[in-house]
């Protein structure tokens, strides 16, 4: 892979991470907002503060363009190698961690403010899982049975008890 | 917990971890051996590529020389230069591919709820996200390769990185716009465009699918 081609790959990446940065905030913004306004339905991923790590490729990208056009200028920082490694490994560790707090807290601020998880419309991915939390548990005893009902192909759904809660 | 929650549960908490967490060992132990301060350079040297490692070779336990050839066993099974992370990549995707569709099928198996388009909808979500995780993945990690002198082990971390970042995206994307229930819904569709396409022909087997339409014990009866 020549030099140019690779930049355009990285920097095809460094938009995808910015990008989804961006909806990460956009929508964590509104289920922040739909919470204060106690919103029916509230839908978020599980997963959906990690996109904070995304930020880590544009940085790497930007250093090593910066070491590419100057590199007099990175090799002044040669001695001080090893605490900038750990300071980036420490820096990409507590973007983990923090992706994991945004998350939960997340969950948190939609229970305490007395939303119910709903289970059975709740999806699951291959690494996420999608949260739903209705605003009462007859809410989401209609979904659930509508979604039931359309899971069966428009056949009225049987009537057990329906799955709520952790 | 029945059968059923067994599967579901190992297919969503164990099956899509095992390629990363294994990368990530891949990683640690070259992290490990080479230090973090450790660096690896591509060079062509006679018209062959070659890895160069800086460092003193004396203290590596696996890297135990300082010029490799780039398809030297060594080299590509810790995933260092482009046929390593290229290697790192297919290999994570299949194995991935390997224990989520298994899964998949037993746990469809065992669900009375779910006909074969939601079958055939969820594994083809799934190997769409997988396939395209582990090419971006890849694809990064090549451009990676030589791009920094200032990092040790990057090509790797940002293979790993960008396959569970993009797959976290498909993710995203698809619960945002509900892109597998399209698909199951285009599949549940498809006995009936399939009738009005070729209803002369085609019918038998629509009728069929449709018969199979709930619960997987159904399907696989519909077999002639």
């Amino acid at each position: 892979m020549n030099n140019k081609l690779r930049h355009v790959v990285i920097l095809f990446f460094d938009v995808l991470c910015i990008v989804m940065l961006w909806i990460f905030y956009h929508d964590f913004k509104t289920t922040l907002a739909n919470i204060d306004n106690q919103v029916d339905i509230l839908r978020f991923s599980n997963r959906a503060g990690f996109f904070i790590v995304g930020i880590i490729l544009p940085l790497m990208h930007l250093l090593i363009i910066i070491e590419q056009l100057w590199p007099d200028f990175i090799r002044k920082f040669e001695k001080y190698k090893k605490p900038v490694n750990n300071c980036i490994m420490g820096f990409v560790f507590a973007l983990i961690i923090g992706g994991f707090i945004i998350s939960s807290w997340l969950q948190y601020r939609a229970e305490s403010a007395g939303y119910e998880y709903c289970r059975y419309i709740s999806g699951t991915s291959a690494l996420a899982k999608t949260l739903v939390y209705t605003n009462g548990a007859k809410l989401c005893e209609d979904l659930s049975a509508k979604a039931r009902t359309e899971r069966l192909g428009g056949q009225k759904a049987p009537s057990y008890p329906l799955s709520l809660g952790h | 917990m029945d059968l059923l929650e067994a599967v579901t549960l190992s297919k969503k908490c164990f099956a899509p971890y095992v390629s990363p967490f294994l990368d990530t060992i891949t990683l640690a132990r070259v992290a490990r051996d080479l230090g973090f301060n450790g660096n690896v350079i591509s060079k062509v040297i006679k018209g062959r590529q070659m890895v160069a490692l800086t460092g003193y070779p004396g203290l590596r336990r696996i890297f135990t020389g300082t010029l490799y050839s780039s398809r030297n066993a060594k080299i590509i099974n810790m995933a260092i230069g482009a046929m390593g992370i290229t290697k790192m990549a297919t290999k994570g995707g299949v194995l991935t591919i390997c224990l989520t569709v298994p899964l998949s099928v037993l746990e469809c198996y065992l669900n009375d709820k779910t006909a074969w388009y939601h079958l055939g909808g969820n594994i083809g979500a799934e190997l769409i996200k997988v396939g395209t995780s582990s090419l971006m993945g890849a694809i990064t990690g090549i451009a990676f390769v030589g791009g920094s002198t200032f990092f040790a082990c990057p090509p790797i971390g940002v293979a790993i990185g960008i396959t569970v970042f993009v797959g976290l995206t498909l993710d995203y994307l698809d619960a945002r716009y509900r892109l597998t229930e399209k698909l199951i819904a285009l599949l549940k569709d498809l006995p009936d465009e399939a009738d009005k396409a070729a209803a002369a022909t085609g019918q038998g087997v629509c009728n069929a699918l449709r018969s199979g339409g709930l619960g997987m014990g159904g399907w696989t009866h519909i077999r002639p």
